[in-house]
């Protein structure tokens, strides 16, 4: 999946962001440069985070934006990886929501979505390429996991 | 150990946020939880075991509890899954 994304120019790697806000709305650039959204998808996930709260933060260290399936702004199935090497406060003052790997999903039906959370939680259970995200801190060293990996 | 088999019938099927509450849920109870779908065996303290295993609507599953009060938290958390919203 990693090589994939590399391939697809859906890996990207930030400093870090303002707020949680700007975060997602960083992290959704890759899949809007390539058609996969719109730019309204952020705005999407970012109300729902409001509504239901950081349940997108689902490890320590890792958050899986998205919102429900044909939400406005998706145009297709979609995933990016985003690195962001400041950890983003996706609950302001509570640190077991933090995270620096960040997978964006966009879906525009349930088999898809659920294929695709198959795929991303199948590569992260995998605690050495986990580890490696944690630690690549440029899209060369992320090519490098990928290819020794397998993933 | 004690185990009962049942539908996901939630219509978004166990994606992030149910899965999410399905954990805090489970996290609470001392022992083991664990969920079988086919051949697949996974913790259900574990919300990326919960979203590998792609439980969509309709899918059966089996749930298995093993520990103290075993048979009140299997009933409570069956009642849980069943009635979880969306």
């Amino acid at each position: 999946m990693l090589k994939e994304l590399l391939e697809q120019n859906r890996v990207e790697i930030y400093d870090g962001f303002d707020n949680w806000q700007d975060a997602i709305r960083g992290c959704c650039h890759s899949l809007i440069a390539d058609g996969s959204i719109t730019a309204e998808y952020a705005e999407a996930i970012i109300e729902n985070v409001l509504q239901y709260g950081p349940y997108i933060v689902i490890a320590d260290d890792l958050a899986i934006p998205h919102t429900k399936v044909n939400a406005r702004g998706v145009l297709s199935n979609g995933i990016s990886f985003t690195k962001v090497r400041k950890p983003v406060e996706f609950e302001p003052g509570n640190p077991t929501k933090n995270a620096r790997l960040i997978f964006t999903l966009a879906a525009n039906d349930m088999d898809g979505h659920f294929a695709h959370m198959e795929r991303l939680s199948e590569l992260l259970l995998d605690s050495e390429a986990f580890r490696g995200l944690q630690e690549a801190d440029d899209i060369e060293s992320i090519r490098r996991l990928a290819e020794r990996l397998g993933v | 150990m004690v185990e009962k088999t049942i539908t996901v019938v939630n219509p978004s099927g166990i994606h992030a946020r149910p899965a999410t509450l399905v954990v805090d849920f489970c996290k609470v109870y001392p022992c083991t939880v664990e969920v079988v779908k086919g051949e697949k065996v996974g913790n259900l303290k574990s919300i990326l075991m919960i979203l590998s295993m792609g439980l969509k609507r309709g899918t059966e599953i089996t749930l298995r509890v093993s520990g103290e009060n075993e048979e009140a938290f299997l009933d409570s958390l069956v009642a849980y899954i069943l009635n979880l919203e969306d």
